[in-house]
């Protein structure tokens, strides 16, 4: 906090917050225009309109600090004139035909600051830049209305850091351009769509918006250069333009909807709003207030959300008849439903049946599905896909700090000193957060180590990249800790004062040595020292992992023993340090919350505890099951084994994404009775007996849970498609038919309840969860939410951590003739196997299809290059897939994506080797022997994937290179040359 | 056991069943709004008899090519000037003093029938009879009008603005800040101009009805 006083304009001003003069002025109320300036980008200083005097000075208010005792002038006529100098070179580049524009939506900041400034007429005629537009399927950009303002180029630099924009300031006529001057569709572009999110105008725009959000910007193009033109011409001055387009933007407003949603993809949990003209999406607009993501969002994001309306979806119930489905009525669905799950119950027992929620859906319907498994049918066989990510990471930070999730938010990510990345394609499957870290290392410096075994993006940024064997991360996580203790680097106070089991822990470090780590691990001392080292220097440390780590056999020790380190050096419990699991669904995070689990209630209560089972019987007025349920996995067998005779899944492709697809597949087959509930007909509808046709995200309420912890709700943005119906009118309906009395009329009251019942969400409330406001668990009731997970205490017995010894599990070994090490994982563009992401068809158009990426060492051994096909066989299965030659993997080391449910599907490789602690499967430990099946064929990645693109980092706009022109002066030069004339 | 199939049979649906349950509907919404209707149609019958909807009907099938002829036509100097004059005449309309200028009006029509009148007698005037009537009051009197009128041609129009102009109001372009403080720039406008909002809004919305009308729904 900061307490002095400034003068503006003869007034006495006090200054609390150390800002920018913008910044403060703004506060303050004192009108004075800005374009180039975005408050999530921070001072870019290219267009000048933002001149103001501080103590007789000519100076651009974005970039100036304010310091005591300033003498602040903004109404100066000098002031005025100068600011007028750079809004007239402005419009020298932006051409006003607002009432034609896409853009006049009331948010263009040129339209707007023309207004302001009561502009009726320029100087500086509107002249061309000589350069055609430039445009992909996702977006375009148009020289002749682009100020050189740089935001773009900002916000791809600097916020996203894909490194492709800048502004060539060399040219006679700056203009944006793409890494070395190439078109869109060959440069490094990722889509992202940063920059067409915070150009101030329509020189980057959403093609989705063209030609479609305004009442007149759809003409032919032959027509709309007259149009343009005579608008022009018959313009007595400015205002008649104004008033006539914000009447016509003001008509736009009745028909363009803009609602709040989250993302259905990672679990980062962007929040943004969906501009929507009937069931038409015109774009998607992140608002800088969203709590996770601000003005980020990734390809998906923004532009993924064609399936929402494609021809492909369910939108009536399917009845198996044979060997094929016939559509059918609701009734008729639900009547059969009735039917079977009363007599299979009846027959064989309430644990006959089985239930998967979804990571897709929300926390309410994670909620309903606990609830009609255990309440209406007397069953604890409930869970979810987390089961297949995230689950030993959970138990890793159970048993260690007692709650399994994230330490803090993304914010303390961002300013953690240094960032440990295990096992984490982060940047492609978390690409918004990853944009975090790779600013924070950019512009501040922060430190990055990596230790994967592919050389992705944040691997190639980082200041240190470590390859260990595949599998062996515990056995280097535990040398580094080991190291640590030894060189006496453990932090003492925080193990006195916080942690239990010290003692017992230090001795279990015992076989962890480093020439122990460095036979096992494949890194070198060096290394392994390094990683220490960084750890001692650096006041707080974050360790994010994720699947790299947890799809082991051993993935929740691993997961443990990064806990472990992070207790021993004392980095939890402080901003900026800490565990953090990145989740890989929306609500990943949400679905088990809320109960979709075999052994816990909503909340992580255990079902075994009598006093929590008996808060539930009161509350639902039933008697409930005290046993632990089958987890996914072994539902699957207990179908092969005839235990389980029905299951009701819904939005999971389970047929495709569980390991070993050739034995669950088989088992959907021994199923009685198999209830699918999907927006599409998926690999696993194949399989069933009914399917029922869900609504996605953009079709319903609901809250989804990110990362973070973090709460955050959204809309209903579009009525469902067809007859589908959301999840919960789904799950309510079957429950009425069992028996159940629900009549939930809006998914808050399903939220009211789960949080009476649940301490941790005690405090949760829709009230709370207006807009953008979100709320981060644990919840008081009071609605305290809690962004830094553990502050005084942790939630264990005495409120002590607990050292976890644990011990290395060795991957899976296989034979000789199995010389491929089959690496898998995701895309950036895809999401899963793609059953969303492939009907955007930019998106398909730039990833066609899967691929696998094969080393140069490996492709010149076996006479490998794009394109050539190859079989992968596994002792469980094989897949056919064509190849991309890549140095992004190494030595026998492929990397297969998880992007088709085709003949390429990984999990046709995978085998039922499992997490010993949770189950999940073994999808890293898979090796695979290669034949070439054709040596010569098309590239499986076309060239305009950016992929193949190149680069240009610096930081920002590199402004010094305008004013470094010949042609430029600073208007505040300018005016005071003038004057000076005048005074002789 | 339950083989998978992606074999998907459509729900067949009756189209006479659903013909009359489409109808049914139809017939509900004209009974809901039966007043409304029957007065449509009476509007209708007249513009079928005008022949207006074979009319609309040609223009908007063709609405592309004849947009495009309209706008290329108007895009000429001569048109958009004309237009930019009935704008700025409207505007010039909008700052004459009307309640000031119907007196002067009063005395040019007596000036007219003073000439009528002399044109009709066909006197023949003399310098004697001219001097003469300089000692008629009602000369003296109009003399005086004209002199006020030509010392009204007289004042500068900076100084005759600045009487209307707001002291606090800041120039709102490059060419409202005195020439000699200006950067050196080409300026091609110099009418100043003061708000003027409803002459614009008429001009726009004249511009913007035309193309509205031969707007085509693009999705």
């Amino acid at each position: 906090m900061v307490h002095f006083e400034v003068t503006v304009n003869g007034k006495k001003e006090a200054v609390e917050n150390e800002s920018s003069l913008l910044n403060f002025l703004t506060d303050k109320e004192v009108e004075v225009p800005s374009l180039c300036y975005h408050p999530s980008l921070g001072a870019i200083e290219t267009c000048d309109t933002c001149i103001v005097k501080v103590n007789g000075e000519f100076v651009r208010s974005c970039s100036t600090e304010i310091k005591p005792d300033d003498v602040v002038e903004t109404m100066d006529s000098g002031v005025h004139e100068a600011q007028l100098i750079a809004m007239d070179r402005v419009l020298g580049n932006h051409e006003l035909y607002c009432t034609v524009c896409d853009y006049n939506n009331g948010n263009c900041e040129i339209h707007n600051a023309v207004k302001e400034m009561k502009i009726s007429h320029q100087e500086t005629p509107h002249s061309t830049k000589e350069s055609p537009i430039q445009r992909n399927d996702f977006y375009r950009y148009d020289p002749d209305q682009c100020i050189l303002c740089g935001r773009c180029v900002e916000a791809c630099q600097d916020v996203q850091v894909t490194e492709t924009l800048t502004i060539d300031w060399e040219l006679e006529r700056p203009r944006v351009i793409w890494d070395k001057n190439s078109p869109i569709n060959e440069s490094s572009c990722v889509n992202c769509g940063h920059c067409s999110t915070v150009c101030p105008c329509n020189a980057m725009m959403e093609v989705g918006m063209e030609g479609e959000a305004g009442f007149l910007s759809g003409f032919q193009k032959e027509a709309m250069r007259p149009m343009i033109n005579i608008t022009k011409n018959v313009e007595t001055g400015y205002e008649s333009l104004m008033t006539i387009s914000d009447i016509e933007a003001q008509m736009r407003e009745e028909r363009i909807e803009k609602t709040k949603t989250v993302c259905t993809y990672c679990g980062v949990g962007c929040a943004f709003d969906v501009w929507t003209k009937d069931r038409q999406i015109l774009k998607i607009e992140p608002q800088a207030e969203a709590p996770a993501n601000g003005i980020s969002t990734c390809v998906k994001g923004k532009f993924g959300w064609d399936f929402v309306n494609s021809d492909e979806r369910l939108t009536k119930p399917l009845i198996r008849e044979g060997d094929e489905f016939r559509e059918a009525e609701w009734e008729e669905a639900f009547d059969l439903i009735e039917k079977k799950f009363k007599a299979i119950k009846k027959d064989k027992g309430s644990d006959s049946l089985a239930f998967i929620s979804s990571s897709k859906c929300t926390n309410e319907e994670s909620y309903l599905m606990q609830k009609l498994a255990r309440g209406v049918i007397g069953t604890n066989n409930i869970d979810n896909c987390s089961r297949y990510c995230q689950s030993p990471a959970t138990m890793g930070l159970w048993r260690t700090v007692g709650y399994g999730g994230d330490s803090g938010g993304i914010g303390d990510i961002e300013q953690s000193e240094l960032i440990i990345s295990i096992g984490s394609n982060t940047v492609e499957s978390h690409p918004v957060l990853a944009t975090r870290v790779k600013r924070a290392q950019k512009l501040n410096g922060q430190k990055v180590i990596v230790a994967d075994i592919r050389k992705h993006e944040l691997a190639e940024r980082a200041d240190l990249f470590v390859k260990p064997a595949p599998g062996s991360d515990l056995v280097w996580l535990s040398a580094v800790t080991k190291y640590m203790v030894d060189q006496g680097w453990h932090d003492e106070e925080f193990l006195e004062k916080h942690v239990n089991n010290v003692v017992e822990f230090m001795e279990s470090l015992a076989p962890y040595t480093l020439d122990y780590a460095v036979e096992e691990t494949n890194l070198s001392k060096d290394e392994i020292i390094s990683i220490a080292t960084s750890i001692k220097e650096a006041k707080t440390t974050s360790v994010l992992w994720a699947m790299g780590v947890t799809q082991h056999g051993g993935g929740s020790d691993t997961s443990t023993a990064i806990s472990n380190l992070l207790l021993v050096t004392g980095n939890y419990m402080k901003p900026g340090a800490g565990a953090y699991p990145l989740r890989g669904h929306n609500n990943v995070q949400g679905a088990s919350d809320f109960g979709s689990m075999p052994d816990r209630f909503p909340g992580y209560e255990f079902v075994t505890d009598d006093n929590v089972r008996e808060k539930y019987e009161k509350s639902w007025g039933v008697n409930l099951p005290s046993e632990p349920g089958l987890n996914n996995h072994e539902m699957v067998e207990a179908i092969h084994e005839g235990q389980l005779n029905a299951v009701y899944l819904k939005g999971e492709d389970m047929g495709i994404v569980d390991a070993n697809i050739n034995h669950v597949q088989a088992a959907f087959e021994k199923l009685d009775f198999f209830v699918v509930q999907d927006v599409f007909f998926s690999k696993t509808c194949q399989y069933a007996d009914v399917v029922l046709p869900a609504s996605p995200s953009l079709e319903k309420d609901g809250t989804f849970t990110n990362t973070e912890r973090r709460f955050q709700r959204l809309y209903q943005v579009l009525e469902p498609l067809g007859e589908s119906l959301p999840d919960w009118r789904i799950i309510m309906e079957v429950a009425n038919r069992l028996g159940a009395d629900w009549s939930y009329e809006h998914p808050s009251e399903i939220m009211d309840e789960a949080a009476l019942l649940a301490p941790l969400f005690a405090g949760v409330s829709y009230d709370l969860l207006e807009g953008y406001d979100s709320l981060q668990w644990p919840v008081a009731k009071d609605g305290t939410d809690t962004p830094l997970l553990f502050k005084e205490e942790f939630p264990l017995p005495d409120g002590k951590a607990i050292l976890y010894p644990v011990q290395w599990t060795k991957p899976l070994e296989f034979e000789e003739e199995y010389d491929i090490h089959v690496n898998n994982g995701r895309l950036l563009e895809h999401f899963h196997e793609g059953n969303l992401t492939y009907k955007s068809k930019a998106i398909s158009g730039k990833t066609p299809s899967v691929f696998l990426e094969i080393s140069k060492e490996l492709a010149e051994e076996r006479g490998i290059e794009d394109g050539t096909k190859v079989r992968l066989t596994s002792p469980y299965g094989n897949v056919k897939v064509s190849c991309i030659v890549t140095d992004r993997v190494f030595g026998k080391q492929v990397y297969l994506p998880m992007n088709t449910s085709g003949e390429g599907a990984i999990n046709y490789l995978t085998s039922s080797h499992a997490d010993k602690d949770t189950d999940t499967p073994a999808y890293k430990e898979i090796l695979a022997k290669m034949e070439v099946l054709e040596p010569k064929g098309e590239s499986p990645l076309p060239k305009t994937n950016h992929r193949f693109g190149n680069p240009q980092p610096q930081i920002g706009v590199n402004v010094a290179e305008k004013w470094a022109r010949e042609d430029y002066v600073f208007p505040g030069d300018l005016v005071k040359e003038r004057r000076a004339a005048k005074n002789g | 056991m339950a083989k998978a199939t992606t074999v998907i049979r459509k729900m067949e649906v009756d189209p006479e069943e659903k013909r009359k349950e489409d109808l049914r509907e139809l017939e509900d919404v004209l009974l809901d709004n039966k007043e409304g209707i029957t007065d449509l149609l009476k509007l209708l019958q007249r513009f079928q008899h005008k022949e207006v909807f074979h009319m609309a009907e040609s223009m908007l099938g063709q609405s592309d090519k004849i947009l495009e002829r309209v706008v290329i036509s108007m895009d000429h100097p001569e048109v958009t000037q004309s237009i930019k004059n009935m704008l700025l005449l409207a505007q010039a309309l909008g700052k004459l003093k009307m309640d000031e200028l119907e007196p002067v009006i009063h005395k040019v029509n007596a000036a007219v029938e003073n000439i009528a009148e002399y044109e009709h007698n066909h006197n023949k005037g003399s310098y004697l009879s001219i001097l003469s009537t300089l000692k008629d009051k009602e000369v003296m009197q109009g003399m005086n009008v004209m002199l006020a009128l030509v010392k009204g041609f007289g004042i500068r129009e900076e100084d005759g603005g600045k009487e209307s102009i707001d002291e606090n109001e800041r120039p709102a372009r490059l060419s409202d800040i005195p020439e000699r403080d200006r950067p050196d720039t080409p300026s091609h406008e110099s009418n100043p101009q003061k708000s003027s909002k409803w002459v614009y809004f008429i001009g726009g919305a004249v511009a913007v009805a035309v193309p509205l009308l031969f707007r085509k729904r693009q999705y």
